[in-house]
């Protein structure tokens, strides 16, 4: 990363919310490609994650971070361009007991703008509600957010759901979240793991082939 | 600041506390087991009878008018580090002694300390925010009776600048502590780093060996904390009131014997009170009878103006379990709201006589809760948060406000060893005991130690001296 996208990193992790959106708005003026500008703020929100890890940011500071990542991101869309549409439908939801959707939206936002087509279930997303979303949507991919060791149990548990009612071949699913690995997806019957919402993209791509 | 204050004894209870063990003192005596110190209180007008003594009032009152009401005490490097006494409620914890086991919680096993696990208490205690004085916990098993004192001496003068507290347990053993630490500081009255309690025999005795350390001690200005420890129902009465006249009797004789020695020495007021469990005939120090004593003599001694000083923030129990948690903290919160200025006891287990590494550090956990207690909390504009409740409106979240961000930090004791954690990470650590966090962060602790180094002369002269008298008994002492 170059020491600009850094410094807009650095600024998001120390909630440094005027610094964030001014450099934001500086860098859109200056012609720099929106999906740049959204990956250095990712990695802010990571190195914030980090810090939250080994307990030297707290739940507070995550929440700030996540506002002024919103703040930010509600500033780009606009110059993002949508290249082309109609390239397939994905449903999207955080799973069930976990209310995390900082990764899951912006997962959305990047399959949105790369052409796909949206359906976002939100937070705490029951196998119901999957599947109910699978009959009325008859979509192409299933992605699954999770962001606690505790919640990614429940991505396999969906999985099974689904396979039990006969409507796991109808879809693709891909998973993803801070806890869970390719590992993890393969070991409970996934088509892909995205490590980020460029990977995710990049993963939808493949299993569509468009 | 509010801050939560409690207290036992009205003033005419301390009066009448005091006043009884000062006739205890004029009509039952004291038995002092040292010719010199017998005659020295002869010459100050009590009434000798054989080893018996009866000191009478006056001199009592004129023992307490003239010992110091405070007490500065100075790191290694002669910076002063804490002042107690003089009404300071401020509570100095540090790590409890002398244990003749060390206990290990993993396997479940005690053994026999050497000097290496004296080095590991003072390296550990060199990273524990929350024990401010520190002592080489173990009489160490890996020298001769005669050069126990040197060698916990040694580690603590080579690895650490903080003050420290230890006893002697021979009359050459307290003087060749004050020989070490003239080698460290030079004048050793001037600027005082180590405190040295003095255990009167209860009922009413001072041995041969703790009245000559009183002497040694009080002529060189060191402070002395006397420390009765009456068992009550063993050897004091078994009513805590009972208990209290007898305590505050023994601390006075002890007063009046430093004073009499050199005017002006200074002294702490202190205490080891137990009780001799009526079943088992154990001796138990954290009870809530001994708190009760503890409360009481330290009003008292507060009462007088003096430093205070209590083996407390311990457990009796012969592990790292429950009950080791809940005696702990219950001496450590009473300690801190009472302000009891030294307190010996974090690490300490099994009725005086065990320690345990992965206690001690989890004693600075719980002596952290006790003094977050201690410390109440701030009313004003920011902290009564008006503006804040007023932006959030009904029905919001506190969660990502600045406020919170802020005052988290500064508001909380965030604790590193009791298990806060959220079920996730609970997992993604293997869901750990307590003890297992414990044994991690002394592992973590002894891995990069803190060490304060001497200055290279005065490590070669002591280096020096130890080798030398060592070298007498055919020990080499490496450390």
């Amino acid at each position: 990363m170059s020491s600009q996208f850094e410094a807009l990193a650095t600024a998001l992790s120390n909630l440094e919310e005027e610094k964030v959106l001014e450099t934001v708005r500086s860098m859109l003026n200056k012609g720099i490609d929106p999906k740049d500008i959204i990956n250095a703020l990712r990695e802010g929100m990571d190195k914030i994650g980090k810090m939250f890890e080994k307990g030297e940011a707290f739940i507070a500071d995550l929440v700030i971070a996540a506002d002024i990542f919103k703040k930010a991101v509600e500033i780009i869309k606009p110059h993002l361009k949508v290249v082309e549409r109609g390239k397939g439908r994905v449903v999207i939801g955080t799973v069930e007991g976990d209310i995390h959707d900082i990764g899951k939206n912006l997962v959305a936002l990047m399959l949105e703008i790369s052409g796909y087509e949206i359906i976002d279930l939100g937070v705490d997303v029951s196998a119901d509600k999957f599947a109910e979303a699978i009959e009325k949507y008859n979509p192409d991919v299933i992605g699954m957010s999770a962001l606690m060791t505790t919640t990614m149990l429940n991505q396999k548990k969906i999985i099974e759901e689904l396979k039990k009612r006969g409507l796991r071949n109808r879809v693709k699913i891909i998973v993803g979240g801070a806890p869970t690995t390719e590992a993890w997806a393969r070991e409970i019957g996934a088509d892909a793991w995205g490590s980020d919402c460029f990977d995710a993209v990049k993963k939808v791509r493949e299993l569509l082939g468009r | 600041m509010p801050k939560p204050k409690f207290s036992l004894l009205s003033v005419d209870d301390i009066k009448l506390i005091h006043e009884k063990a000062l006739y205890v003192l004029e009509n039952v005596g004291v038995l002092v087991d040292h010719e010199e110190v017998i005659e020295m209180l002869k010459n100050a007008g009590c009434t000798v009878n054989g080893k018996i003594v009866k000191i009478p009032r006056d001199l009592v009152e004129w023992s307490l008018k003239v010992v110091p009401k405070e007490i500065t005490i100075y790191d290694r490097d002669g910076k002063p580090y804490v002042t107690i006494g003089g009404g300071v409620d401020e509570s100095y914890f540090r790590p409890g002694s002398a244990a003749l086991y060390l206990y290990d919680p993993i396997k479940d096993e005690k053994r026999l300390p050497t000097t290496r696990d004296n080095v590991n208490v003072i390296l550990l205690v060199n990273s524990l925010n929350n024990i401010k004085l520190t002592c080489p916990s173990f009489v160490p098993r890996d020298v001769p009776n005669e050069l126990i004192e040197v060698a916990r001496e040694y580690v603590t003068l080579k690895y650490t600048n903080k003050p420290l507290e230890t006893s002697g347990f021979s009359e050459e053993g307290v003087r060749n502590i004050i020989r070490m630490l003239k080698i460290v500081v030079g004048d050793v009255s001037k600027k005082p780093m180590q405190v040295f309690p003095a255990c009167p025999s209860p009922p009413l005795k001072w041995s041969h060996l703790i009245a000559q350390n009183i002497i040694d001690l009080a002529k060189e200005k060191l402070p002395v904390t006397v420390l009765p420890m009456p068992q009550m129902g063993g050897t004091g009465p078994a009513t805590i009131a009972g208990s209290l006249v007898q305590h505050h009797a023994e601390a006075l004789s002890g007063i009046v014997i430093a004073q009499l020695v050199n005017r002006g020495a200074p002294v702490v007021y202190g205490g080891s009170q137990c009780l001799i469990e009526p079943l088992y005939g154990t001796a138990n120090v954290a009870t809530p009878e001994t708190m009760l004593l503890y409360i009481a003599y330290v009003e008292i001694a507060k009462y007088l103006g003096l430093p205070t000083e209590g083996y407390i923030g311990l457990s009796d129990s012969r592990r790292v379990d429950v009950q080791a948690g809940a005696e702990t903290l219950m001496g450590a919160i009473i300690a801190a709201l009472k302000g009891i200025n030294i307190c010996a006891g974090p690490g300490m287990l099994e009725f005086e006589s065990v320690v345990s590494l992965e206690k001690l550090v989890i004693d600075d956990e719980i002596v952290g809760l006790a003094y977050r207690l201690a410390r109440g909390f701030d009313i004003n504009d920011e902290t009564l948060a008006v503006d804040v409740i007023a932006s959030v409106k009904p029905g919001g979240t506190f969660l990502g406000q600045r406020h919170t961000a802020k005052w988290v930090r500064r508001e909380y004791f965030l604790t590193k060893i009791f298990d806060r954690m959220d079920e996730s990470r609970f997992i993604s650590r293997d869901k750990p005991t307590i003890i297992k966090l414990a044994r991690e962060r002394v592992e973590e602790i002894l891995k990069k130690p803190v060490i304060y180094e001497l200055p290279k002369d005065i490590e070669r002269d002591l280096d020096k001296w130890v080798q030398e008298i060592c070298g007498r008994y055919g020990v080499v002492l490496k450390v």
